[in-house]
């Protein structure tokens, strides 16, 4: 294999011989040079010290859990829904047909149980529906906006 | 120098034989899935140097299917007694090298003897599981060794802290050992539980499933609920296990032991003064909350991706234990439902067990309404949190954050149903129902007699709001015991577990309790 190598605006013509050979014999402007490819790593087993646990630390910076309906209660075609997780009234959608959404971004608000819930994205994508409106009332689980994933 | 004694080499030979397990093949083949040998994981678990095995050479005694011809000692399960931070600990570890870590009559015998001693001698209970099921060539004999199992997981629960790391497949009724025991670890990956295996529930119902969908870590973790823990690897599940246990006393008459930490115990909790929204339609998150009070870096949430709505989980305070649960506002308003219930209560009595204090932050705005829910049966549920709580005779301490409404209120440690201490913070909001729903009920009449309905009905919830949504008629009542900066939140509880250290409350004499499930 030959090839033309450019390092810090020199160029050198570079040949490669048979790379399963030991040693590689490359031929850089006609000098001839022995390389000793690195063996590969010894296959991994599993390592006998205990690797360090990562828990928390105390940050207070505590992702929002994002609710995501169990899949025994999807109904079969709405997998990508964002989904009533309790009845209530829309107070406000934010956002339209053809929006980019973010993992976690609220995209209603939902009135229930004395607090305006924001809804938020289970998946980042685009909206391709919403059949909510301010003002609507909404069943428990009531398919609201659909997102489909990118 | 004499020659050594032959029967000595014997003995030497033997315990090789012992270590090596199904063979160098089958370890290459565990390897390969990623997961370790059940010696590898005792190693890890354990006090380096303080595991003492017992009954290594115990055998399969049958010779149904001609499988007598087989014989490999040890029979499919490493059982011992070890150390981990130099308190006792009694463990099995089930040998997926040798007969799938089947369950033999012998393996069943290795396992009792072990929970037995277990037992007498008030050490936690530590099982590392992974087996391929009953071993079918015993027949009923496998069958019975599971019940001898499963009857010493119930008598001992409450007793000794039971653990289950879930390491590999653990299916059929086989199940039922882990789902008795106190804490449930699965590994993510390579470790599945379930009842009926894909293969009969496509041929009963059709329906086509693979393992991990069916009975996977993120199945038991987010839909099932029965898995507390996740862990990435083998490693991890077991330092997880190390970990927890340092939260547990080693058996119910022990209180769990002290941690000192740096975390000054009358720290001032700045941020928390400015948690609580002002506006109560706003949520904020309950875990920031948590992660504000607790010594730093203590906190370890139980089934932190089921039943969001409420959250369960051990921490230090001032270097003690402390279970806490709460309820999470920004997850479907932190209502309880049936799943956040049943999460609940199974916490609340697990640290009841294991003289582990009982703190609660309540933000219950009330019940999920639904046909669902009722129909489902909320109100058992339900009553189980109400259960869990009054029976618990440890120390239990309860803040009201914000919403304290209702029957979801009563039962979410309020403070006659026995809570010990009960604080709330200025933005507390103690009534039966909210504003609007109240007035509607009780000034019918007057708002219908009215010419400005609306107007009526807002100036009555703007003046019922004025009366309840604050803790000072709860407080004049004698409902609550002190309103509290949240700041000085920590402080407080510290304090008032402190005082409550030696709290004796017996129970009348009885057989047990009938709570509802």
């Amino acid at each position: 294999m030959k090839m033309k190598l450019s390092v810090e605006g020199k160029t050198f013509e570079v040949q490669l011989g048979d790379l399963n050979a030991k040693p590689v014999i490359v031929m850089v402007d006609g000098d001839r040079l022995e390389v000793w490819p690195e063996e590969a790593p010894a296959p991994v087993v599993a390592p006998v010290e205990a690797a360090p646990v990562a828990f928390p630390k105390h940050s207070a910076h505590v992702p929002v859990p994002v609710w995501k309906p169990r899949k025994t209660d999807v109904i079969p075609g709405t997998e990508n829904s964002v989904i009533a997780p309790i009845p209530g009234v829309i107070v406000d959608v934010n956002v339209a047909v053809g929006d980019k959404v973010s993992y976690g971004q609220v995209v209603c608000l939902l009135e229930a149980m004395k607090m305006r819930n924001p809804l938020r994205a289970a998946k980042p994508g685009v909206v391709t529906e919403v059949k909510i409106k301010p003002g609507q009332h909404v069943h428990y689980h009531e398919q609201l906006i659909v997102i489909v994933p990118e | 120098m004499s020659q050594e004694d032959p029967r000595i080499l014997e003995l030497r030979a033997m315990r090789e034989k012992v270590r090596q397990g199904g063979g160098k093949d089958r370890v290459d083949a565990q390897h390969k899935k990623g997961k370790l040998t059940a010696r590898e994981r005792i190693d890890l678990l354990i006090d380096k140097g303080t595991f003492h095995e017992l009954e290594p050479y115990v055998s399969h005694q049958g010779d149904e299917l001609g499988i007598a011809m087989d014989r490999i000692p040890g029979d499919g399960v490493v059982t011992g007694y070890g150390k981990i931070d130099g308190r006792p600990v009694y463990l099995y570890a089930q040998d997926f090298t040798v007969y799938g870590g089947t369950m033999s009559d012998m393996v069943s015998r290795k396992i009792c003897r072990l929970m037995d001693l277990a037992l007498r001698n008030g050490a936690p209970l530590v099982g590392l599981i992974d087996s391929g099921g009953a071993r079918i060539q015993e027949g009923v004999k496998s069958l019975g060794g599971y019940a001898e199992i499963f009857r010493r997981n119930a008598r001992y629960s409450g007793v000794i802290p039971q653990i289950s790391v879930m390491l590999g497949p653990c299916a059929g009724g086989a199940a039922y050992s882990p789902a008795i025991t106190d804490i449930i670890i699965m590994v993510k990956g390579h470790s599945y539980m379930f009842l009926t295996g894909p293969d009969v529930i496509r041929a009963v119902t059709g329906e086509v499933v693979d393992a991990e969908t069916l009975g996977g870590c993120e199945t038991h973790m987010s839909i099932s609920g029965t898995s507390h823990f996740a862990a990435d690897n083998d490693q991890h599940a077991l330092a997880m296990t190390r970990d927890l246990l340092s939260y547990f006393p080693s058996n119910n008459i022990e209180n769990p032991p002290m941690v000192a930490n740096s975390d000054p115990s009358d720290r001032m909790v700045e941020e928390l003064n400015s948690i609580v929204p002002i506006d109560p339609m706003i949520p904020y998150v309950m875990h920031e909350v948590v992660e504000y009070l607790v010594d730093e870096g203590s906190w370890r949430e139980f089934q932190p991706t089921w039943a969001c709505n409420a959250l369960t989980g051990l921490a230090r305070m001032g270097g003690m234990t402390v279970g806490i649960v709460g309820q999470e506002p920004s997850v479907m308003a932190g209502v309880v439902d049936i799943d956040a219930a049943d999460k609940i209560c199974r916490f609340v009595r697990t640290c009841d067990c294991f003289n582990i204090p009982i703190l609660t932050l309540i933000d219950s705005p009330g019940f999920l309404p639904g046909v669902d829910q009722e129909h489902r049966g909320i109100i058992r549920h339900g009553a189980k949190v109400l259960y869990a709580y009054a029976e618990a005779s440890v120390p239990k301490v309860s803040i009201v954050t914000r919403k304290a409404y209702g029957g979801a209120y009563v039962v979410m440690s309020s403070k006659y149903l026995g809570t010990d201490v009960t604080y709330a913070w200025p933005s507390a909001e103690i009534a039966v129902m909210g504003a609007e729903g109240a007035v509607n009920i009780l000034f019918k009449k007057q708002i219908d007699a009215a010419i400005d309905k609306v107007g009526e009905a807002k100036r009555l919830a703007e003046d019922y709001r004025k009366r309840f949504n604050n803790p000072y008629f709860a407080a004049a009542s004698g409902y609550i015991d002190d309103i509290i900066e949240p700041r000085e939140t920590r402080m407080k509880v510290i304090e008032a577990f402190k005082a409550l250290r030696d709290k004796s409350s017996p129970t009348p004499p009885r057989k047990h309790g009938n709570m509802p499930v």
